[in-house]
C-alpha cells in the first residue's frame, strides 16, 4: 500500500486579477477564474504582453526549482522526516528553463542529498502515474521515503495579448512524500492512469514559443474523461464522506461535475489558475489540516498528453 | 528476468570533422582535439553551412534549420529496435523516453514518439530522464517492476540534439557533441538476445550544476570536474562488477559513456580491457549524450557472441551514473 505522509505546495508572489485580464483584452470569460498565480511581475505583462516568452526569465520572482523546493520543504515538514531520510526523488517541470539536469536533481541537490533522482513525468497527470508505478514495483526496490515533485510555471509561456491561454494557466509547485512502509495521514485506496494519445495535439507547451491549447476541444475532452475517472474512482472509494478534487482546469466545469454527483469539491483554480500536475495536489496541500480520518478524497486528473487518471485517498488516523 | 529483444540507433548525416573545427579559428586544432578528446568526426542535425556562417550564435534559431528533430531520430532508432525484436509498434505496451533536448515538453517526447510510431493510443508513455546515463536508468527502472505488472514489450528511447546548443565560437564544447538516438525493446515475458544480469543507478544531485543544457542558451559544463568524475566513477562501476561476476576481458565487452575517446582509454587502460573488446562510437559520432552507449550496443548488435558478458557503465549529467550487466544468450 502507498501511504502519503506529507504534501506541500508553493505559489509565486504575483497574481493576475480579472481586472488585469480585462485591461489586456476582451474578457468574455465565464470560466470562473478571478486570480491567477504567476511568477511574472504584473507590470512586466502590462508593458510587454509577454510577447517574447524567452525574455521573461530575468524578471521572474522565482523559477520552477525555487517553487519545487519550497513545496518539498513543506511536504517534508508535514511528513515529519528529515531530507536525509529520503531514498529517491522524482518529478518534473512543465516548462523547465534548463532541460538538463532533471528538475528532480535540481531540487534534490538543494537539500544536499546524494541519492537517486530523475525526472518521471507524463506532463500533467504525474501523481497517478507515480503512484501507479510505485504500486507495481517490488517492495524491496522502493526506498522508505520517496519525494515526488511537480513544478509548473506555464504563465512564462503565455501570450497575454491574445488567446484563451491567458485565462487558464497559473503557476505552482506541489510535493508529496510517500512510503510503502510507513503510515501517514493518507493512504492510497486506488489509482489509475490512462493514455489517449490520439488527441495529444490539443495542448502544447513548446520549449521556446507560446503555449497553445484548443480550448473548446480540450474542455469537451476533459469533461468526458473526468466523468469517466470519477465513475471509476467512486467505485473504488470506501464508505464515508467523499471530497472531490478535480484537475483545476476550469472552475465552472468542476462545479457542474460535482453538482451532478451531489458531492463536495475542493478547488482553488479560480484563485490560482491551471497549474497542470501541481494543481490538484496543491489543493490537497492547502486543505491538509482539514483532512480527517475516514474521509475519501477522490483526486481526478485529465490533461496534456492526453492523459487522465485518478487517485483515491483515504484519511487515516 | 528482463531481456533486451532488439536495439536501434539513428544519427544525422552532417559530419563535422576536425579540420572544420580548426578552421573556425577558435583556438584549437586537429592535433589537440585528437590528443585530448580523441574524436575525429561528430554528426549534427544542423547543416554544415549554417554552423560555418552563424557559429550557432543564437541556439534558438538552430531548431528552425535543423534537418531532423529529436523525435525524428528517436523514431528512426525505435523502428530499427522494433524490427530487430520482430514486433510491431502496436504490440508495445509502454514507451519511456529520455531527452535533454526536447522541442516541446507537452506533449512529452515519449508521447510524440509513441504517436509517430503508430503505437496504440492507450499505450503508457512517459519521461524517465537523467540525460547521459539513461540506458542504465531505464533498465533499472523497468527492473523495479513486479513482472506481472509489466506489458509484454517496453520500448525505451534516448534522443538528443546537443549540437543545436553548442556555441561554435568557443572551443570548450565545439569538438565534443554529436546528435543521435538509440532505442531498445525490453521484456520480462519474452526472451531476447541479451539477458539482464543486474542493473544499477545512483546520483549525486549536489553536483547537478556541473552539466547544464539551458533551454534558451548554449550548453555549458565544468569540463575538468566532469571528466575526472566520469573516469573515476566508471572505473568504480566496472570494478564492482568484476568483484561479483567472472568477467573475462578477453571475451567480454565493455561499453562506456561516449563522452570522449581519451577518457575511455584511461578507463580501459585502468581495467586492462583490450581495444578489441572495447566497443565505442565516439570517435566518429561525438558525444551523443544518453544515446551514445546504447547506440554502440545497437551498432554492434550482430557481433554479440553467445555467453558473452556485456558491461555498460554510463555516467553524466545529474551528476548520475549507472551500470547494466548483460549476458548474451544462445543466438
Amino acid at each position: 500500500m502507498i501511504n502519503i505522509l506529507g504534501i506541500g505546495h508553493a505559489y509565486p508572489e504575483h497574481s493576475i486579477s480579472l481586472d488585469d485580464l480585462k485591461r489586456w483584452g476582451t474578457v468574455e470569460w465565464s470560466g470562473g477564474a478571478v486570480n491567477i498565480s504567476t511568477v511574472l511581475p504584473v507590470d512586466y505583462i502590462d508593458q510587454t504582453g509577454n510577447e517574447d516568452p524567452r525574455a521573461n526569465r530575468k524578471v521572474v520572482s522565482e523559477n520552477q526549482s525555487d517553487l519545487g523546493y519550497r513545496a518539498a520543504v513543506m511536504a517534508l515538514g508535514r511528513a515529519g522526516i528529515e531530507p536525509s531520510q529520503l531514498g529517491l526523488v522524482v518529478g518534473g517541470a512543465s516548462n523547465p528553463s534548463e532541460t538538463c539536469p532533471a528538475e528532480a536533481q535540481r531540487v534534490c541537490g538543494r537539500f544536499g542529498l546524494k541519492i537517486p533522482a530523475y525526472d518521471f513525468s507524463c506532463g500533467t497527470c504525474d501523481l497517478p502515474l507515480q503512484i501507479n508505478t510505485f504500486s507495481n514495483w517490488s517492495d524491496d526496490r522502493i526506498p522508505d521515503y520517496v519525494l515526488c515533485i511537480a513544478t509548473s510555471t506555464p504563465t512564462q509561456r503565455v501570450n497575454y495579448r491574445s488567446g484563451m491561454e491567458r485565462y487558464l494557466f497559473g503557476d505552482a509547485a506541489s510535493a508529496v512524500v510517500l512510503s510503502t512502509r510507513n503510515r501517514g495521514k493518507l493512504s492510497v485506496t486506488s489509482s489509475q492512469i490512462r493514455n489517449h494519445l490520439d488527441d495529444a495535439d490539443l495542448m502544447e507547451l513548446d520549449l521556446y514559443d507560446h503555449a497553445r491549447i484548443d480550448f473548446s476541444a480540450t474542455c469537451e475532452w476533459m469533461r468526458v474523461k473526468l466523468e469517466e475517472e470519477l465513475t471509476f474512482a467512486t467505485g473504488a472509494a470506501a464508505s464515508g464522506d467523499v471530497i472531490l478534487i478535480f484537475n483545476q482546469f476550469l472552475g465552472q466545469m468542476q462545479d457542474e461535475l460535482a453538482s451532478q454527483r451531489g458531492a463536495t469539491s475542493w478547488s482553488n483554480v479560480d484563485q490560482r489558475g491551471y497549474s497542470m500536475s501541481a494543481g490538484p495536489v496543491a489543493v490537497l496541500s492547502e486543505r491538509w489540516d482539514e483532512i480527517q480520518s475516514g474521509m475519501n478524497l477522490i483526486t481526478l486528473f485529465a490533461g496534456a498528453g492526453l492523459v487522465s487518471g485518478h487517485v483515491v485517498l483515504r484519511g487515516e488516523r | 528476468m528482463l531481456s533486451i529483444l532488439g536495439m536501434g540507433h539513428a544519427h544525422p548525416d552532417t559530419k563535422i570533422d576536425n579540420s572544420f573545427i580548426e578552421n573556425l579559428d577558435i583556438g584549437t586544432n586537429e592535433e589537440w582535439i585528437l590528443n585530448y578528446i580523441g574524436i575525429e568526426t561528430r554528426v549534427s542535425t544542423l547543416p554544415i553551412e549554417y554552423i560555418s556562417s552563424t557559429r550557432n550564435e543564437d541556439p534558438l534559431q538552430a531548431r528552425s534549420v535543423a534537418k531532423l528533430t529529436p523525435t525524428d531520430l528517436a523514431v528512426q532508432a525505435a523502428r530499427q529496435a522494433l524490427e530487430r525484436s520482430g514486433i510491431t509498434a502496436g504490440e508495445i505496451g509502454m514507451v519511456i523516453c529520455n531527452t535533454a533536448t526536447p522541442n516541446a515538453t507537452i506533449p512529452t517526447e515519449s508521447q510524440r514518439v509513441a504517436r509517430a510510431l503508430g503505437c496504440a493510443s492507450t499505450v503508457s508513455a512517459y519521461e524517465i530522464m537523467t540525460a547521459c546515463p539513461a540506458f542504465a536508468l531505464h533498465i533499472d527502472f523497468v527492473n523495479n517492476f513486479n513482472e506481472a505488472a509489466l506489458p509484454d514489450y517496453i520500448l525505451c528511447v534516448s534522443t538528443a540534439t546537443l549540437t543545436q546548443h553548442v556555441n561554435y565560437n568557443e572551443r570548450s564544447d565545439t569538438a565534443i557533441w554529436g546528435d543521435g538516438a538509440a532505442a531498445w525493446v525490453v521484456s520480462t515475458k519474452h526472451t531476447g538476445r541479451l539477458e539482464l544480469v543486474e542493473s544499477f543507478f545512483d546520483a549525486d544531485p549536489t553536483r547537478c550544476a556541473a552539466v547544464v543544457v539551458d533551454a534558451d542558451k548554449h550548453f555549458h559544463q565544468d569540463g575538468r570536474a566532469v571528466r575526472d568524475f566520469s573516469v573515476r566513477q566508471t572505473v568504480r562501476l566496472i570494478r564492482r562488477l568484476e568483484k561479483i561476476y567472472e568477467i573475462d576481458w578477453e571475451q567480454d565487452v565493455f561499453i562506456g559513456h561516449q563522452a570522449n575517446k581519451t577518457m575511455l582509454n584511461q578507463i580501459t587502460n585502468n581495467r586492462k580491457i583490450p581495444e578489441s573488446n572495447h566497443w565505442h562510437n565516439v570517435t566518429h559520432l561525438g558525444n551523443q549524450a544518453g544515446a551514445g552507449a546504447p547506440a554502440v550496443l545497437s551498432m554492434h548488435w550482430d557481433q554479440i557472441r553467445p555467453d558473452q558478458y556485456i558491461v555498460v557503465a554510463v555516467v553524466g549529467a545529474g551528476l548520475s551514473w549507472g551500470s547494466v550487466l548483460l549476458k548474451a544468450g544462445q543466438l
